[in-house]
This record gives structure tokens, sequence and C-alpha cells, in this order.
């Protein structure tokens, strides 16, 4: 860790939290637990969930397509072991509440195995087309791994309307905790070079810039010199950018490295910039050569009451608990379990929820972190200090949003674009009264697309 | 302290619903969060939380005063304690009584207007006054308001202000020679003998009979002046370490200081004999101490940076403009309670521009 590299580009706004990746980011990716049963849940991505295609009793086999839907916006889902359905039933999802799953008992039980899989510099992502790689990346359901999961096919594909040219590489990482992605570029550099050639392949990209926030000098190093040791790579660039939350936001990252803003509520391929995360393209180079399902992923287990914090390789469907059990006796001082990193993570409250494609990281925090000892973490009135207008990444004035929800005065909520908002919590992270602010933003994005009858009551 | 705490908990189900005390459940929420941290904790994401609360966001200001504080005590002497002692008694028992019948927490906001208070008083004001004016100010400047958070006004220049109008004559004539020496007055109950506040005029009052005072006296202090305004030096150190901790935004203190030293130094280079040199006006009067303390209040300042600048630059030219254009000595405080009426509107102007911006982008 001797490079020192310091980033140029930034974005307006942002906060930093206490990174605390010194936990996990020494460890290598190991193996993860054993499973006797995985639950894979239908619905891992943004888009329409899949239908079973498997039933009770069914034999699988490890890699088998379990689920899968018509829809354009959607990806299939595959077991990650063999083994007998147990059930088509409904598990915990940390968004969509109970959400049904195919359980799967696996045939024995065995810790997943990483497969030694490197590609070497000369790689030729020549010899498949567009199509073909667009094809395979549909069917390994692969989805935005840096947490957001949105099918990476649809992404990727050549849009006539809005065509692409610059694709970014995330291996920002901003949150605080997770060291998944960092791991990935140390250890499967390789992997994730031949991943963003594919993509630029499919997509059409004449640009490509890998962005790695300078807090995380080794993968620069690494994934410089491998792209610089690859053929074809001349139109790669590394660059490191500010260390800074959240950085790793698409619309923040695209600010940052291009000096360019994706219109408020627009998406990045209207100016012609795609977005990926460098887990995912580790998934597409794994889909197009080996036409290997994404069925297990890399997972950050962290926190101060973690044993043995890591990062586990882990098959998709894993319960979030036998994870935690794994990496050491879960104690009495861990008060809330996030699926995600502390300040975009979802706080569950069922250890058998599964793990999903999208799933990057268990934080677990203490009573000390979230409230009582260091501060009150009582709500006071609004002292109008500012503060988080200074600290919002999109421009807005989340105070007044939020005043504005807590009064029900979605319109005027709506007047000053909540749905600009990326609910990126820097605002709650910094209100000195503790006010919910993001919370009370994404209650009224709730609320308003109820109103419009786009979500379900 | 675990006695402490198995006291507060014994007596705890007294002040809840129903309790027989219930009616002072503010009070003893104060003192409980005064010893032990709430046991309340996160909700939602983000699980964790930037440790700056508004606890100690106000207890910033009050660390930030004791500079001028303890050059108080030095030039004014020990009357200045009592004066700190009253403000804080009469302020505190209307923020008490509001809290009880809102059934409300007591907010910690009272803490630096209690303290900023007698800071802008001149030191040998009646006491009484003293209270009265805090008491004024707390109650029709913020708690008719609805309380910390939604007052339009200063609440410590609104009590300043109505002393002003009310008791004008007390309050342009209590002045006091400061202390010198080693000990300064710091033993004396000073302002007890009328003849203290004789031959004490103030340096802007002075200017304006064309005596201009040395600047390395209006900078370390020794001149006389209200409480905690007159020395230079401890307003800035204080001040500073406000910006360090970004409790007070850079933006509206570099905008007041900023447009002052512009026009009154196009006031001095147009005509140097009527108006006095900048550096000389910077030191001088209150505001430094406006400027610090007073205009960066974040309640009654606008919450966006631009409107900050504004902000900044209305308080810091009609500062300029009363003191030499219009028959007071001093205008800083006018000043702010004008800048903070247009707070409001700054922000508006500024989110509206944004918003129109937005929503032709499509």
């Amino acid at each position: 860790m001797e490079v020192r590299v310091k980033g140029r580009f930034s974005f307006r706004g942002g906060v930093h939290p206490p990174e605390k990746k010194g936990l996990s980011c020494e460890s290598s990716i190991q193996a993860g637990p054993a499973v006797k049963e995985v639950a894979i849940l239908l619905s891992q991505h943004i888009g329409a969930a899949c239908r079973p295609l498997v039933e009770k009793g069914a034999e699988v086999q490890a890699g088998q397509k379990i689920g899968d839907c018509d829809a354009f916006v959607s990806a299939p889902v595959h077991s990650p072991v063999a083994g007998k359905v147990k059930e088509v039933g409904l598990r915990s999802h940390a968004v969509l509440g109970r959400s049904p799953a195919v359980v799967i008992q696996a045939e024995v039980e065995a810790q997943p195995t990483r497969p030694s899989w490197e590609v070497n510099g000369d790689f030729d992502e020549g010899k498949y087309s567009s199509e073909q790689i667009c094809e395979a990346v549909r069917e390994a359901g692969i989805v935005g791994m840096g947490g957001a999961g949105f099918p990476t096919r649809v992404k990727i594909e050549p849009n006539p309307r809005m065509p692409k040219e610059t694709m970014i590489i995330n291996g920002c990482e901003c949150e605080p905790y997770i060291t998944c992605d960092y791991r990935m570029m140390l250890e499967r550099t390789g992997q994730i070079v031949a991943g963003v050639k594919l993509a630029r392949r499919a997509s059409g990209c004449s640009r490509v810039i890998i962005a790695i926030e300078d807090n995380k000098p080794a993968a620069i190093e690494a994934m410089s010199a491998a792209v610089r040791a690859s053929a074809k790579g001349d139109n790669i660039e590394v660059v490191a950018v500010k260390t800074k939350y959240p950085q790793g936001g698409e619309r923040q990252l695209i600010e940052a490295v291009l000096k360019k803003n994706v219109p408020t509520g627009g998406i990045p391929p209207m100016i012609g910039v795609l977005v990926l995360n460098v887990a995912t393209t580790a998934a597409i180079a794994d889909a197009v050569v080996n036409k290997r399902p994404l069925t297990h992923r890399v997972v950050t287990v962290s926190g101060e009451v973690i044993a043995r914090p890591g990062n586990y390789y882990v098959a998709i469907g894993t319960a979030v608990g036998d994870l935690m059990e794994f990496c050491g006796p879960v104690t009495q001082k861990s008060a809330k379990v996030v699926l995600g990193g502390p300040m975009m993570g979802l706080a569950i409250a069922d250890l058998q929820m599964p793990i999903t494609k999208a799933s990057g990281a268990i934080t677990v925090l203490t009573k000390g972190q979230i409230g009582r000892a260091k501060f009150a973490r009582r709500q006071t009135a609004c002292i109008r200090c500012g503060r988080c207008l200074e600290v919002c990444p999109e421009n807005l004035n989340p105070t007044r949003i939020a005043h504005a929800v807590k009064s029900n005065l979605l319109d005027l909520a709506e007047s000053y674009y909540i749905n600009a908002c990326t609910e990126c919590g820097c605002c709650s992270y910094v209100c000195p009264a503790n006010i919910e602010v993001t919370g009370y933003i994404k209650t009224g994005k709730i609320f308003l697309a109820r109103q419009k009858k786009k979500m379900p009551q | 302290m675990k006695g402490l705490l198995k006291v507060f908990e014994a007596i705890r189900p007294s002040f809840e619903q129903g309790g027989k005390l219930r009616v002072f459940k503010p009070v003893f929420e104060a003192l409980d969060e005064a010893f032990f941290a709430p046991s309340a904790t996160t909700v939602t994401a983000p699980h964790v939380r930037d440790p700056l609360d508004v606890k100690r966001f106000m207890a910033m200001v009050v660390i930030a005063l004791f500079p001028c504080v303890l050059a108080a005590f030095y030039f004014f002497g020990l009357r200045f304690a009592v004066m700190i002692l009253v403000s804080y008694a009469a302020g505190g028992a209307v923020e008490v009584v509001f809290a009880m019948v809102r059934k409300e927490n007591i907010n910690e906001g009272f803490l630096v207007t209690g303290m900023l208070f007698p800071l802008i008083l001149p030191p040998t004001l009646p006491l009484w006054m003293v209270g009265l004016g805090v008491a004024f100010g707390v109650f029709i400047g913020k708690e008719l308001f609805g309380g910390t958070g939604r007052n339009v006004f200063n609440p410590a220049l609104v009590g300043r202000c109505f002393l002003a109008l009310a008791y004008p004559a007390k309050m342009s004539a209590s002045w006091l020679g400061p202390g010198n020496g080693l000990t300064g007055r710091l033993f004396e109950y000073a302002g007890a003998s009328a003849v203290d506040s004789l031959s004490s005029a103030t340096p802007l009052a002075m200017a304006k009979q064309g005596q201009f005072i040395g600047l390395r006296e209006m900078f370390l202090g020794n001149i006389s002046g209200s409480a905690g305004e007159t020395s230079a030096i401890a307003i800035i150190l204080g001040g500073v370490f406000l910006l360090l901790t970004r409790v007070a935004s850079w933006r509206t203190v570099a905008s007041i200081l900023g447009s002052f030293v512009l026009l009154a130094g196009a006031l001095h280079y147009a005509q140097p004999g009527t108006f006095g040199p900048v550096l000389w006006h910077l030191c001088a009067g209150g505001l430094l101490f406006g400027a610090f303390f007073m205009a960066t209040d974040p309640v009654t300042s606008p919450i966006t940076n631009t409107g900050k600048w504004f902000y900044g630059i209305i308080i810091g030219s009609v500062t300029v403009l009363i003191r030499n254009f219009t028959g007071y000595v001093e205008g800083v405080t006018f000043a702010i309670l004008l800048g903070n009426i247009v707070a409001p509107i700054l922000d508006e102007i500024v989110v509206g521009v944004r918003i129109r911006r937005l929503r032709s982008e499509g």
C-alpha cells in the first residue's frame, strides 16, 4: 500500500463517513459457508419478477435455470447447487417483504468452490459478436451487482435511439465497511478486464474509464497494470477519483469523471454513458467465456462485533444468518444487521433472508454506533442550518422536501423534485437535529408512486 | 454515575403520562439528557450518523464565546457574571414554561441566546433591564413564532432592539471605562458608582464628534462598549473556532465583512475627513461580534449558500449606511434584523431559480 494516489475527480456535495474498510480489506476472498438449503428469490432485480420453472420435488442441477420471465427488463435466476426443490414458497426480501422464492435442498453439503479461471492479457473479445454477448449476459441472469440490481443486458445492449459512447466501470465502493469489489479488483483483475472488453464490444462504446477511489491505491495499481498488459487495452483508462460518499453513485461518478450531468430524473444513456460495476464485469466474462450463470458472488461480512470479518465467496440464496454464523458467534452486542453498507443498506429483521445477486455486504452494527453511548438520536426541530443542502449531491433541498412529506403536501414535494433524490442518505447523515430526512423522502416517493398507481398499495 | 442513573430511573414514572409531576417532564428530560444520552437509535438508513447534533452544535457556540466572556470579565468586572446569571434565569424561565405548556423538550438553543445577550449590552445596564430584555427576546422573538427553528428574528437581537427603543437613555449611557493593568476590573463590582460611566463614550460615538481612538486599543479591547464586543482579538479567536468547526457559515462571515470593507473603504477613499478608516471601522462597535456570532445563527439566516452570500452583503452594507448616514452611532443590530427579514425571501428566490432551471431541462 505504498503507492499514494490523489484522485482529481470529484462531484458537488457528499460526506465523509468513517471508512472502516480496514476490518476486511486485507482478507482475501475465501469460500463461504457450506449450505444445506438455498432460497433463490424470484425477484432479485429491478423489473418484472420471474416465474418459477420448477415444481416442488423436482431435481435440479447446479447452474440450472429455475426461474425466468419474458419481460424485457428482467433476468432469470439459477440454482447454485444440485439438489431437490423443497418448496416454492415465500421468503423475506429486503425491499419487497415476503416474496416468492424457490427453496432447494442441496444434495451434498459442501462449501462453494471458486472456479479457478484466470484470463491472460491477450484475451480476444473479437470472436464474440455483440448479440452473442448480450444473449449470454441475459441467459446468465446478470444484474448490476453494486446494489441496484438493474438487468445488465438492458444496459449494455446497443440502443439506436440512445447510442452509448463512454463506458465507466465503477470500482469506487464508497460505502463504509464494504471491500468485496476491492478484493475482486486485486484477485480477479484479469477477469474484470476481460469483462470490460466484452461489455465494450457488446455496447459499442469507444471510450472506457475505470474509476477507483483514491483510498484503494493497490486496486488502482493492479487494474492499471492489467490494462497496460492487455491487448487492445489502449482506449481503457484507469482514473483515481476522490474518496467521498457517494462517489460510487452512478450520477455522481459521471459528474466527477466526465464533468457532465445526467438530466434530473433521466438515465445515463441519455448522455451516451454506460456505468457498470466491477463485479458485474467479472460476471460478464464468466458468463460469456465459460457459459456460467450468476449463482455465486463475493459478499463482505464486516462490523466491529464480527469475529472474522472478511470477503466470502457464497452461493446466492444462502441465509444471512448462516453467513454471519460462519464468521464467528453472533453476540449480544450486535444491535443491527444491515444488508449492504451502513449508508444505504437495509436493516433486516429476518436472519433467514437469502443473499441476492445485488447484496454486496452484511454490516453488523453495535448499539453504540446506532444510538446510545455517544449521541442523542432524538429528532429535534430543524434549525435551518442548511447542511443537507450543502451535502446533497443532487443539489436538491432535502429539508423542504422532508417537511412537505411530513405535512402530507405531496404536490409540493414533487415540485421540489422529490423524484430526483437518489436516497444516498447524506442529508440524514449530517442533520444535527437528527431528522430522518432520507426516510421522509423515501416515504414520500412511495406515496407518490401509489397515488399514480405505479405501485401496489 | 450508576447511582444517579438509578435515581433517574426510579423517579422517571412520576414524570411520564399519568404521573403526578408530568407537567415537569421537559425539566426532567433536560436533566436526564444532560447526564445520559437518550436510548433512541437510528430507524432507517443511513444507519450511522455524523456525531454533530443540535446539542453539540449549540455547545460549540458557547465554547466559542469563551474568549469574549473572559475579556468581558477582565474589562468590566464581576458585575458581568451577575448579568449572565440574570440572563440565564429570566430567559430560562420563559423557555421552561413554554416547554411545559407545549409538552416539548427544552431546547439547547437557549444556552446560546442566554450567553449572547449580556455580551451585547452596555456593562452597567440595570439588572432588571437585562432580565426584561432577554425575557422579551425569548418570548416575542422566539416562542411566539413556535420555538427553536421557527423564529424569524435572532432572539438576542430582538431583546436588545426592544431595550434600545424602550430605554434609549440607559442603553446609550450605561457605558464603563475598561479596566487596565494586570487584573483589570476582575475584582471589582463595577457600575456601582455613577462616576465610572461618565467619561466613557464608545469609540463610534466619539467618532461622530471627529475623535478616533487608536487602532491598538480597539484591537485589544480596552475601550468602552458593549460587554463582549470591545475586544476584536477575542471575537476573532472565537469566530475562527466557529468557522473551523463549521458551525458558522464562512460564506455569511466573508460576505458581511467583505461588503463592509468594500463600501466603508469606498467612502473613506472618497472623503477621508468625514468617514473613518476601514480597519478602524472593522474593529469598532459590534460588527465583528455580529458577523461571527449573530448573523451566523442558522435559524435566522438563509439555508441556501447563494442566499447566504446575499444575506451577508445586505448586512454589511446596511451597517455602513446606518453608521455613516443616520443619527444612530451603531447599526449592526438593525442590519442583522433586516437581514433576518429578507432571509426567507432570499431562500425562496434561490430555490425558485434552481427549480426553474431543472424544469427547463425537462
